[in-house]
């Protein structure tokens, strides 16, 4: 249960944001709302403030130990921009307003576009060594061994 | 040193099925269902699930094995077990590892109250948008933070804790008798529950990405030290490794059960429950985009009711199901961890299990008192709230984190050097039909020793680097409560220990009044 205390802080900040402080002007919308990996899909800027230069950052993994950040270049009039998710599975976008502050926020979930051949033989070759495992295991035990041991369960018949 | 019951006389399990199902039982908790993935996605989810197996392999079936072939070979609880070995000092290391596994077992009663709070909201309240908190700074929070923070902050909780407990009592109160039939109903449940929910999560839109993503191997990602070490660390805990469980579960079979095959399949049945929580969590947190924090509290109470939250259809029933779920896999654990201490003081005192039972609950139920104390010391949330959830975090941070990798490593240097390990390994092949091979004593002699040391330096230098955990966090009195935790902690477990350690072995009772058996 390690990190509770990071874990909640992290949530205490989410409960802030909703609860206390005023609704968010400016909203992130996506285009497509489960993109495909290496497709590209466009992010919306809606209520954005005219005249500031914010910056929308893509987090790949958040809250990960392995996150990977990029930075989306925003078109000139700053209500959009492209953008190639270069990994699949979570990702946050935010927009950030100059001073480091987080105008808004959205969660993604990119697809991987297709069945990805390795993570389909790992779940084959798990599957099969845990529960072919566990089986083989129990065939054993409660098999050709189990007389054996059921004799010292049960008491003397004298 | 001790003085169990002669082997002949102590209670046995009833059939190999029960023993299985009582280990898997143990071994599979609430870590399983929602730290599995937490701890997945916190190392890169594809990346950790390789690393995860291998440590499987090479860690966690063989210390099991281990433990397993150790209890059956002493046929006595875990402290008399290592007092084998290593004399007095084993013996202390023993209860060190018992006291330290009860701090877990009075936290643990107290997060099942929880989730018996969370089980009541499901009903209704829980899925609302939001709950109004009194109690803190925050007036109101959305659902399901809002509700979570309102229960632990009341007291009908302490009533919830009580309820557990008595379940507790309840389960073990006939030793493995009671143990087994309650574990020949719990785990199926369990098993079937999962599935349920595994279907459902798979079959939202989507649900089937999530699973691609915890499988699908990152090759650059896979190379860090550190997502070895989390695979490491997660079969370690999964596996109830260091809590004496197994020796003492291992000790009511008789001497030459198949403990290669118990280990096993207790190992393969744990680790493949984890697989279909993966599945299940990992689907509803694709199809919700739903990004989770590296926490079982935080997964279990928010992130997993979240999602079930924006189902289109079932929220009621998935989520009754999810926490019943999580109540029957937290009881067929907090059962097994109350059965090793009462083995443990039964074997060394010859008490009475009705007596040992009594203390032993007793002391329990008021540990887990303060665990779930509802004051408000911090209003603003910015870290854990109340009292009771600080006092859990910080004691969960040395017990779990710290306390069960060092009985881990002590039991490896015992039986590893002092037994010596070829000696268990011939005796556990003995009666196994599986033989374990020479490499067997290398991985409990050097490798495992070696990973956990790996493990404990690492946390330590994080306690220097970082300040010691718990200092530091914005409300009155965190850093003496962080200091006073560890003291209680370490000065408690260690001089309790020397204190069992060094009290003199009373003969065995009556075997009857020992551990009561079944139908006498």
């Amino acid at each position: 249960m390690v990190e509770l205390h990071r874990s909640l802080a992290a949530a205490a900040v989410t409960l802030a944001i909703a609860a206390g402080a005023p609704a968010a002007a400016v909203e992130l919308r996506l285009a497509e709302p489960f993109p495909l990996r290496g497709e590209p899909t466009r992010v919306e800027v809606l209520d954005a403030e005219a005249g500031v230069a914010y910056e929308l950052r893509v987090t790949y993994r958040p809250n990960s130990r392995t996150p990977r950040s990029e930075t989306l270049q925003l078109a000139p009039e700053g209500t959009s921009a492209a953008w190639i998710p270069r990994d699949a599975g979570l990702a946050q976008l935010d927009l950030v307003a100059p001073g480091g502050a987080a105008a808004a926020s959205l969660r993604a979930a990119v697809r991987f576009g297709g069945f990805p051949a390795t993570g389909l033989l790992v779940m084959a070759v798990a599957g099969l060594l845990l529960f072919g495992g566990a089986a083989l295991s129990m065939w054993l035990l409660l098999g050709e061994t189990g007389p054996r041991v059921a004799e010292q369960l049960e008491p003397p018949s004298t | 040193m001790s003085s169990a019951p002669p082997a002949s006389d102590r209670a046995q399990w009833k059939s190999k099925l029960g023993f299985v199902l009582a280990a898997s039982g143990s071994a599979i908790g609430l870590g399983n269902i929602v730290f599995f993935s937490a701890n997945a996605y916190k190392y890169g989810a594809g990346a950790f699930y390789l690393p995860y197996l291998v440590s499987l392999f090479l860690v966690g079936i063989p210390l099991l094995i281990a433990e397993l072939g150790l209890g059956g070979m002493t046929q006595q609880a875990f402290p008399q077990s290592l007092g084998r070995i290593g004399g007095r000092w084993g013996e202390l290391a023993g209860w060190w590892g018992l006291l330290n596994a009860s701090f877990i077992t009075m936290y643990y009663v107290t997060i099942l109250a929880w989730v018996c709070g969370m089980m009541v909201g499901a009903f209704g309240s829980l899925w609302r948008p939001a709950t109004e908190v009194d109690a803190f700074a925050v007036a109101s929070m959305p659902n399901p933070t809002g509700f979570f923070f309102a229960m632990i902050s009341s007291w009908w909780v302490v009533g919830l804790v009580a309820l557990v407990w008595a379940l507790n009592v309840l389960l073990v109160r006939r030793g493995v008798a009671t143990i087994e039939a309650a574990v020949k109903v719990f785990v199926p449940l369990m098993w079937l529950f999962m599935i349920v929910l595994i279907v459902r999560g798979l079959t939202l839109p989507h649900g089937e990405e999530g699973v691609f993503l915890l499988f699908t191997p990152d090759w650059e990602m896979i190379r860090g030290a550190e997502v070895w070490q989390g695979a490491m660390s997660q079969i370690f805990f999964s596996l109830s490794l260091g809590f004496g469980i197994m020796t003492a579960y291992a000790s009511y079979l008789p001497r030459n059960a198949d403990h290669t095959n118990n280990g096993l399949v207790t190992a393969c049945l744990n680790c493949g429950f984890e697989f279909i929580a993966g599945l299940a969590v990992f689907s509803l947190l694709f199809a919700f985009a739903i990004v989770p924090q590296a926490s079982t509290l935080t997964m279990m109470f928010f992130v997993v009711p979240e999602g079930i939250a924006a189902m289109p259809w079932g929220v009621v029933l998935f989520g009754l199901l999810f926490f019943v779920l999580l109540l029957l896999a937290g009881l067929s654990s907090s059962i097994s961890l109350v059965e090793a201490l009462l083995s443990g003081l039964i074997d060394k005192f010859g008490w009475s299990r009705r007596r040992t039972l009594l203390v032993g609950g007793t002391i329990g139920f008021l540990g887990s008192v303060a665990f779930a104390l509802p004051v408000v010391v911090d209003p603003e949330i910015a870290a854990t709230g109340t009292l009771g959830l600080s006092l859990l975090d910080l004691i969960d941070h040395w017990a779990f984190y710290h306390g069960l990798l060092i009985v881990g490593l002590v039991e490896c240097l015992l039986i590893g050097w002092k037994l010596p390990v070829a000696r268990l390994r011939e005796e556990i092949n003995r009666s196994s039909r599986l033989r374990l091979p020479v490499a067997f004593d290398w991985l409990i002699k050097l490798v495992i020793p070696a990973g956990l040391v790996a493990i404990l330096l690492q946390s330590a230098w994080r306690e220097i680097s970082d300040g010691l955990y718990g200092t530091g966090r914005p409300f009155a009195g965190a850093d003496a409560m962080a200091f006073g935790c560890l003291l209680f902690w370490l000065l408690g477990t260690i001089l309790l220990a020397w204190r069992l350690s060094a009290a003199r072995p009373q003969p065995a009772p009556a075997p009857a009044a020992a551990v009561e058996q079944p139908h006498g």
